[in-house]
């Protein structure tokens, strides 16, 4: 076979090209430290790489709401707790003002104690978040809910609503509850009543000597109502930790997933290279060689 | 002796001829399309003798030029489709390294936007969380407009080229007719036709093989007609044609390639080109400009159709409905411009769900409508009859006729103008509706166990609030909840405990909740309006929740797995250009390799060839001298 001298050159020219794209090539994977330059490179695998990105975002967000979701219910625990010992004071208050060896002055006194500790029921009620939202005001959250009207009952301005936050891709969980569980319970006597309306009738009890044989049943009703409200609270918690640490696995997994799609290999590609380069240079030495010879050098 | 001595002369010229020959070759060993050429020596005839037959030298008969046309056109063939598939890969390149690009594409950014949504769920009160929501809309909505930019640039560019090289076409073509000239006058006479005309009308032949695909067929008296396309004539004997690049009737800024011929007939001879730059072009641009930004439009169009209806079915922080959220882009009509001067047709977005990412060709023949789609000709069923209460519909788009003359036709863009028309439209954080704008509240009476959640205005289709709650009272007898505005909605405790109920609200639209356990007769449940409501987060979750919903593709796959598939779409392309460039490279060479086998130039073989027929010409020289001295001995022998 015939090989005329421009195609010769043409050849060996080519060859080098070649050479050096595919050593560029290898410097950039090196460089950026991924298999895949662009889409192309591996269009099945970019694209699996796209949806990892996504579902890692998305599980990243999970993490975000479950963390805001453990603040609010932890401020609301608190609220809660204080409420608690709160009535813990006040029943002690009710069992030591039920005492017949008191004197009306001591009574008094007792019932000057409620009604501090019925104003600080008030605040706990209206606990707002950093942000000014009421904890207890349902979806109305930027309107004070709770007040005493004439009477001393607690009246309730807000609503039912709960605000719900998703943790995963199926599980949601409420971050706080309405104010209706200061609300409609049971009275002892009949009928309903509320946390204001318990320790008002104290303190008129207290004051003025108006019975109130159930306020210890009441009291102990509005602690069953808050325990059941702290367990319900206590258990989202324990969701939101049980799925943080399941979407920590996912999150393990995919990157795990993403790492085996994108990275590179570098052993692999560092010899590459070197094989690579070394294949350039051969190449450019065989030219350089081979360009020289000629019959007119010998042609005087 | 004058035999002898017309023997040398003969090879001295004979010689001397094919030196010069030997050295126009050097000469031109690097000249791209040169045949090499050699002198074919013919023995002179013999004179007849006493003794026989006696040879009586050599004479230099034609100049050969080493060619062959099969391999010449084999090369031409697989320059063409090298270059197509190059030109291809080059351009599809482009697309596809910014579609992925974290800072240019669109998928990065969309979970950005999306997490801004989630934070607003978690804090609908802050407006910090709201401006930031804002802010990430406004940048998404702006990463789609300079993605569609920079495509409208791409197309810009191609359409620059294809005139450019139009232009060529002719410039080469004109060229061709004018060398077929040359090679027709020079053909009858006796030096034949030069070589050297031959290669250049070659060196025209590959030149044009680099545009497009090019057929050719010798003619008798020499001249090579040319025909392009499916078998358009470029260049007949003398004569040419030339190509024109033209505007689509329809669209302004599609080009269609045109050839002009003899009569003044122009035949858009666009679907028939192939091969070389231009078939890469118009093949790069069939299929993977148009469809990247048409996808593109489609994902965009999609996010803002269904992200609209899911925040104006909201309440925001001010107690207003929601307005749209995003501003969307209308379907592209373009109407042919042969259409009648009154006709008009309105096209408005449909199910977004439906959109295909297609273009599309709307034809009336006087009694009857068709719809093609233009991505693969086929036609499609609508349904409706084009009226205004009766829109045809199909793929995600609603038309109605306005009027229309026999002969109109349309070509339709539903996604195209999709992620330039992309914008906010909100301005304050305030607006965005995070809240649902009603919401419930159990009897506080009830003494049964039923629990009413969740709840959202899943189909708004009025403008005023509720003015007046709306009461749900249990109907334990008849299993169903009795609407006090009118009506009721069935609840068998038994059976329906944790499923959807859906009650409708004058004015205002359909609501959504879920009653799960067991209510007693006469428990009530309120429906009222949710003033005040700031702390409710039930719409930025269901907005939130639009992320993964597979609201695209007939409902397969989500925003962005619609923009995921057009990813997977260009680069699936391009890999594949580029792998079908490389196997046409090496057929290319190997072609080239067979061609310089036979016409290609060799220094080492001229140079052999400049000693041997220099020593040939040094003994031919001595023939000379040797008749002289044999002459010389002749006239001594009779001189007195």
């Amino acid at each position: 076979m015939r090989v005329s001298t421009s195609q010769f050159f043409q050849q060996s020219v080519e060859s080098m090209l070649a050479r050096q794209r595919e050593l560029s090539q290898t410097q950039q994977q090196v460089a950026d430290g991924k298999r895949i330059q662009r889409p192309s490179d591996d269009a099945a695998a970019a694209v699996r790489v796209l949806d990892i990105k996504e579902s890692v975002a998305q599980l990243q967000q999970y993490q975000r709401n479950a963390d805001a979701a453990t603040a609010r219910l932890n401020q609301e625990e608190t609220a809660l707790v204080g409420v608690e010992n709160l009535l813990q004071r006040v029943r002690e208050l009710a069992v030591r003002g039920a005492s017949d060896s008191l004197s009306d002055r001591d009574r008094r006194a007792i019932a000057a104690e409620v009604r501090e500790q019925r104003e600080y029921f008030l605040q706990l009620a209206n606990t707002q978040d950093a942000n000014g939202e009421y904890l207890f005001a349902g979806f109305t959250s930027r309107t004070r809910p709770f007040s005493l009207d004439a009477g001393g009952a607690l009246q309730y301005a807000g609503d039912q609503g709960q605000r719900k936050v998703a943790i995963g891709s199926t599980r949601e969980v409420a971050v706080g509850d309405p104010g209706t569980l200061f609300m409609d319970f049971e009275a002892a006597a009949g009928g309903t009543t509320d946390i204001g309306s318990v320790l008002s009738n104290l303190i008129d009890n207290l004051e003025s000597g108006n019975g109130y044989p159930q306020a210890l049943a009441d009291i102990d009703t509005a602690f069953t109502e808050l325990y059941n409200t702290r367990a319900k609270i206590g258990a989202r918690m324990n969701a939101i930790d049980e799925q943080k640490t399941a979407n920590e696995s996912f999150l393990l997994a995919l990157s795990e997933v993403r790492s085996s799609l994108e990275d590179l290999d570098y052993a692999e590609a560092i010899s590459r290279f070197n094989q690579q380069l070394t294949a350039l240079q051969a190449s450019q030495q065989a030219f350089m060689q081979v360009q020289n010879l000629s019959l007119f050098n010998f042609l005087r | 002796m004058a035999g002898i001595i017309n023997i040398g002369v003969s090879a001295l010229n004979a010689f001397k001829r094919q030196m010069e020959t030997t050295g126009h070759n050097i000469a031109n060993v690097n000249t791209p399309g040169y045949s090499r050429q050699v002198v074919q020596f013919e023995a002179r005839p013999a004179q007849v003798s006493a003794q026989g037959y006696v040879g009586s030298g050599v004479d230099a008969g034609a100049v050969q030029r080493r060619y062959d046309q099969f391999l010449a056109d084999r090369v031409r063939e697989y320059s063409a489709s090298h270059e197509e598939f190059a030109v291809y890969e080059q351009r599809a390149r482009q697309i596809d390294s910014v579609l992925a690009d974290a800072s240019a594409g669109i998928d990065d950014m969309l979970q950005q936007f999306f997490a801004s949504v989630n934070d607003v769920a978690d804090d609908p009160t802050s407006i910090a969380a709201r401006t930031v929501m804002l802010d990430r809309a406004e940048q998404l909505a702006g990463r789609f407009n300079a993605l569609d930019g920079w495509l409208e640039d791409i197309r810009h560019h191609l359409n620059r080229d294809l005139g450019n090289q139009v232009d060529e076409v002719n410039e080469v073509a004109r060229s061709l007719a004018q060398v077929n000239g040359r090679i027709i006058n020079l053909a009858g006479t006796p030096g034949g036709i030069p070589s050297d005309v031959l290669d250049e009308r070659d060196r025209l032949l590959d030149r044009l093989s680099g545009f497009t695909s090019i057929s050719t067929v010798e003619q008798s008296d020499g001249s090579m007609n040319v025909f392009i396309g499916s078998g358009q004539a470029l260049v007949v004997g003398t004569t040419h044609n030339t190509l024109g690049l033209v505007d689509n009737p329809a669209a302004v800024d599609r080009k269609e390639i045109v050839i002009n011929q003899p009569g003044g007939i122009s035949s858009n001879v666009t679907s028939q080109m192939s091969g070389g730059s231009l078939g890469g072009l118009l093949r790069f641009r069939d299929e993977v400009l148009d469809p990247a930004q048409n996808g593109l439009g489609r994902v965009a169009i999609g996010l803002v159709s269904y992200f609209n209806e899911e925040h104006r079915s909201g309440m925001d922080l001010d107690g207003e409905l929601g307005g749209d959220f995003f501003a969307n882009a209308a379907p592209q009509v373009l109407a042919h411009r042969s259409n009648g001067a009154g006709s008009n047709i309105a096209v408005a977005l449909g199910e977004a769900a439906d959109l295909t990412g297609h273009e599309y060709e709307l034809r009336f023949d006087g009694t009857d409508w068709t719809l093609t789609d233009l991505h693969d000709g086929s036609t499609v069923s609508t349904l409706g009859t084009g009226t205004a209460l009766d829109p045809f519909v199909a793929d995600g788009m609603e038309i109605v006729i306005g009027s229309a003359a026999a002969g109109d036709s349309y070509r339709l863009r539903p996604t195209r103008g999709g992620a330039a028309g992309i914008g906010l439209l909100i301005g304050n954080g305030r607006d965005i509706a995070a809240a649902e704008p009603v919401r419930s509240a159990a009897g506080s009476a009830n003494s049964g166990t039923a629990v009413m959640s969740g709840g959202a205005l899943t189909e708004r289709n009025g403008d005023t609030r509720l003015a007046a709650p709306v009461t749900l009272t249990f109907n334990a007898a008849l299993n169903r909840f009795d609407i006090s505005t009118g009506g009721s909605v069935a609840y068998d405790p038994a059976s329906d405990s944790g499923s959807t109920l859906t009650v409708s609200l004058a004015n205002l639209g359909d609501y959504s909740f879920t009653v799960t356990g067991n209510p007693s007769n006469g428990d009530v449940f309120e429906l009222r309006d949710n003033a005040g409501g700031v702390g409710d987060n039930r719409n930025a979750r269901r907005l939130a929740d639009l992320q993964n919903a597979n609201l695209m593709i007939g409902g397969t796959a989500s925003i962005a797995d619609t923009y995921g598939a057009l990813v997977a779409d260009v680069a699936t392309r391009t890999h594949q250009a580029g792998s079908a460039a490389g196997v046409q490279r090496h057929l290319l060479g190997q072609a080239e390799a067979a061609k310089s086998e036979v016409s290609g130039v060799n220094l080492d073989e001229e140079a052999a060839d400049l000693v041997r027929f220099q020593q040939a010409y040094q003994a031919a020289a001595q023939v000379i001298s040797v008749a002289n001295s044999l002459f010389d001995s002749l006239l001594a022998a009779v001189r007195r």
